[in-house]
C-alpha cells in the first residue's frame, strides 16, 4: 500500500526581471514528477542543489500550490481540498528540516514548542500535555528535564532530536526529512539515522527522505528516486539502484561519493561541467545532455518518459 | 613517502589556549605533525577537535587575546614561524603558504571584482607591473579550470557558482607560487559532484606545481580520496597517524575505528550504525587521562589515570592507545 502517491506533479517558477518584475521566463522546478512512498517505508529523493527536491516537499506539504498533477495522500487528492478539509490532514504529514536551530523558535522552551503540537492534537489539560511531552522527549532520546530549556542550550544533534520530537508531536504517518543529517558531525549523524530507523520500526512511520548524500540514502532508504533539473531520471528499489544503476547521471553521482576502501583512491573524472543554475535555460532533449559523459547526438531529440528497466526500476534514458 | 623526503612544515608540541575570566580552553593541546614535499596530509576530526585552530595558529591568525600560543614549535622550510612578527609572517602567508577556506562567498569581498581580488596578492607580494598582473590573473583562472577567464575577471563574487568561487579561491592561493597550500574544509559547502571536481583540481595542481597540501576536513570519505598521510584529531590532540592505506586498512585507535563504524553506507543497510556514546568534552573540562576514555568501549583503569603515549604499530603508523597496542608500558614509541 502506498501512503503517498504523486502523479505528474509540476511546478514552474517565474523568472522575474526589471523594475516591474515582469516574468521573462519560467523555470520548471518540478516537471511531471510521479513518486510513491510505500506505507512504513522510506523513499529517498536524491539530487544536487537546485534540482527541485525541496520544491517537491513544499508541494506535498501544500505550502505551495502545484501547477499540475495530483498529490494523493491515502487515496485523497489533497491539492483539491479546501483549507478546512485539509487541516486534519496537515497533522498527518510533518517535516524535519536540515537546520534544526533555524527552525526552532528561540524564545520558546522545548516544552512549549512540543505543547503546540500536542494542543493541535487535542490534548487539552496541562497535566496530560506535560506527560505527553516527557514521553516524546524520551522517544527521541532526550532527558525529560529538556522540556524547560531553550533551543540554544542544546547541541546540533540534540536540536535535531527536538525537531523530530516536534514533528512527532501531532502523530503523523508520513514524515518528510529534508537533509536532516547534512549539518551534523559523523558521530552525531549516526545517532540521528539510528533514531529515524528506530522510530520507523516502533511507530510504523513512512519517510520521504530528501538528501544529496548517496551514502546516507543507500543506508536508510528502501526505494530511491534520482532527480535532475526538476525531473526524475531514475527510480528503483535501493538495491537495484546501487548495484545496477542505469542512468549516466546516477553513475556520476555514485562515482562522486565513493565508499571508503583502503589503498584505493577514486580519480575517475565523472563530470566536466558543474551543475547548471536552476534558472538556466534547459537544453533541447535530455536535460542532462550537456554534462553527460556518454551523450550522443540523438540525445538532443530525446523526449521520452521513464521506461521500465527492471523490476520496479525506471530510467529516463534511451540507453536503458 | 620515505623519511628522506624533505619536510616542508613541521609542527611540534603546539598548544593553543583560549583564556576567559574563569576558564582556560585548551583547544590545541600538544599537537605534532609534519608535511613533506609533494605530499597531501589530512587533519581529520569532528567539530571542535582543534584542527582549524592548529592551522590558524601556524599562520599566526589566532586572535590574541583571548587566544595564546602556549607552547610548541612550527617550522616552515626550516624557519621558525611562531617567533615571527606579524610583518615577517606576511611574507610567508599568502606568498609561500596559500590558504583556501570553507566559505568562498564570505572569504571573497563582495564589492570587488574577481580580477581586483586575484590581482591583490600579485601586487602585494610579487610587485608585478599592471599588464603582467592582468595576464597572470587570466592564466591563473585558466589553470583552475574557469572558462572564459576574461569575462570572469570582471564579475563580482555573487555572479559565480559555489564551485567557481572555490576555484577562484584556489587561484588566489596559487597566485604567488606557494610551496604549501592549507585548505580548510574547501568542499564542505558544495554538492558532491562539485566536491569531486574541486578535489581533482587540487590533486592536479599539486602534481603540476609540486605542491604540498595540508587538508583539513571532518569528512573521512574525502580523506580516503586524497590523502597520502592522515592525522586523526580528538579533543585537541592527535590520536592516530599513518599512511592512508594503513589508517583505513587497519585503524588502531578506538576513536578512528568508531568514526569509521559510524559512517553510513549502503553496505550497512539494515544494520544499526555504531554510535559513539556521550559527547565531545568541552576544551576547558577535558577528563583526566585519555580524553576519549569516557566514550571508549575498550577503556581500562589505566586510561583514566594517565595521558596515553603514542604507540607504534607499523612504520609510520602510530596511535595514542597502549590498550590497542596491547602494551603495559604506556608506550611512546
Amino acid at each position: 500500500m502506498d501512503i503517498l502517491r504523486i502523479e505528474k506533479l509540476s511546478k514552474h517558477f517565474p523568472i522575474r526581471r526589471g523594475f516591474f518584475q515582469r516574468a521573462v521566463g519560467w523555470v520548471p522546478a518540478v516537471e511531471n514528477v510521479s513518486l510513491a512512498v510505500a506505507d512504513g517505508r522510506t523513499l529517498g529523493l536524491v539530487g544536487e542543489s537546485g534540482c527541485g527536491k525541496t520544491t517537491v516537499a513544499r508541494l506535498i506539504l501544500q505550502l505551495l500550490p502545484a501547477d499540475g498533477g495530483r498529490i494523493l495522500y491515502k487515496g485523497t487528492d489533497i491539492g483539491a481540498l479546501t483549507e478546512k478539509d485539509l487541516r486534519p490532514l496537515r497533522k498527518e504529514i510533518q517535516i524535519v528540516f536540515q537546520d534544526p536551530y533555524g527552525s526552532l523558535n528561540p524564545r520558546m522552551t522545548v516544552g512549549q514548542t512540543l505543547a503546540e503540537g500536542l494542543r493541535l492534537r487535542g490534548a487539552r489539560d496541562r497535566l496530560g500535555r506535560r506527560h505527553e511531552t516527557v514521553r516524546l522527549l524520551e522517544l527521541v532520546g532526550l532527558a525529560p528535564a529538556s522540556a524547560d530549556r531553550y533551543p540554544h542550550e542544546f547541541s546540533g544533534g540534540q536540536r535535531q532530536r527536538i525537531g523530530i520530537a516536534r514533528a512527532l508531536s501531532v502523530e503523523p504517518s508520513l514524515v518528510i526529512c529534508d537533509e536532516p543529517v547534512s549539518a551534523l558531525d559523523v558521530s552525531i549523524q549516526a545517532q540521528i539515522l539510528n533514531l529515524l530507523k528506530d522510530l520507523q520500526d516502533r511507530l510504523g512511520l513512512s519517510y520521504l527522505f530528501i538528501s544529496h548524500d548517496l551514502n546516507v540514502v543507500g543506508y536508510l532508504c528502501h526505494h530511491v528516486a534520482v532527480m535532475y533539473r526538476g525531473r526524475i531520471m531514475e527510480q528503483a528499489p535501493a538495491e537495484a539502484l546501487f548495484e545496477n544503476p542505469r542512468h549516466p547521471y546516477t553513475h556520476a553521482l555514485l562515482a562522486a561519493a565513493p565508499e571508503i576502501e583502503a589503498g584505493k583512491r577514486e580519480t575517475a573524472d565523472a563530470f566536466a561541467a558543474e551543475p547548471p543554475e536552476a534558472a538556466a535555460a534547459l537544453p533541447a532533449g535530455c536535460p542532462f545532455r550537456p554534462r553527460c559523459p556518454v551523450g550522443e547526438d540523438r540525445c538532443r531529440f530525446f523526449d521520452g518518459d521513464l521506461t521500465k528497466a527492471g523490476e520496479e526500476h525506471y530510467v529516463r534514458c534511451w540507453r536503458a | 613517502m620515505s623519511a628522506q623526503q624533505e619536510i616542508v612544515l613541521s609542527v611540534e608540541g603546539l598548544k593553543v589556549y583560549f583564556r576567559s575570566e574563569d576558564e582556560i580552553a585548551r583547544a590545541v593541546d600538544g599537537v605534532d605533525f609534519d608535511v613533506r614535499r609533494r605530499e597531501t596530509v589530512c587533519l581529520v576530526g569532528e567539530s571542535g577537535c582543534g584542527k582549524t585552530v592548529s592551522a590558524l595558529a601556524l599562520l599566526g591568525l589566532i586572535p590574541r587575546p583571548p587566544g595564546e600560543i602556549a607552547g610548541g614549535r612550527v617550522r616552515f622550510c626550516g624557519e621558525d614561524l611562531l617567533g615571527r612578527s606579524d610583518e615577517a609572517l606576511q611574507t610567508v602567508r599568502g606568498r609561500r603558504i596559500g590558504m583556501v577556506f570553507q566559505e568562498p562567498l564570505t572569504s571573497l569581498n563582495p564589492v570587488f571584482t574577481i580580477g581586483e581580488q586575484i590581482a591583490e596578492p600579485l601586487r602585494v607580494h610579487a610587485s608585478l607591473p599592471e599588464p603582467a598582473i592582468r595576464e597572470r590573473s587570466r592564466q591563473l583562472l585558466q589553470d583552475v579550470g574557469i572558462d572564459s577567464p576574461d569575462e570572469r575577471l570582471a564579475d563580482y563574487p555573487h555572479q559565480l557558482s559555489g564551485g567557481q568561487r572555490q576555484r577562484v579561491m584556489i587561484a588566489m592561493a596559487l597566485a604567488c607560487g606557494p610551496e604549501l597550500i592549507i585548505a580548510d574544509e574547501p568542499t564542505t559547502a558544495l554538492d558532491v559532484t562539485v566536491q569531486a571536481q574541486i578535489l581533482r583540481l587540487i590533486q592536479r595542481l599539486q602534481q603540476f606545481h609540486g605542491l604540498s597540501v595540508l587538508y583539513i576536513t571532518h569528512d573521512l570519505r574525502v580523506v580516503s580520496q586524497i590523502a597520502d598521510r592522515v592525522y586523526v584529531m580528538y579533543a585537541g590532540g592527535i590520536v592516530e597517524t599513518g599512511a592512508a592505506e594503513q589508517l583505513f586498512g587497519s585503524p588502531r585507535h578506538p576513536y578512528t575505528r568508531a568514526l569509521l563504524a559510524s559512517l553510513p553506507s549502503r553496505r550497512k543497510r539494515g544494520r544499526r550504525l555504531y554510535s559513539i556514546p556521550g559527547t565531545v568534552p568541552h576544551p576547558a573540562y577535558k577528563p583526566e587521562g585519555c580524553p576519549f576514555h569516557p566514550r571508549c568501549p575498550q577503556a581500562i583503569a589505566a586510561c583514566r589515570r594517565s595521558y596515553p603515549g603514542m604507540c607504534t604499530f607499523e612504520d609510520g603508523h602510530t596511535a595514542r592507545c597502549p590498550v590497542a597496542a596491547g602494551r603495559g608500558d604506556g608506550c611512546d614509541a
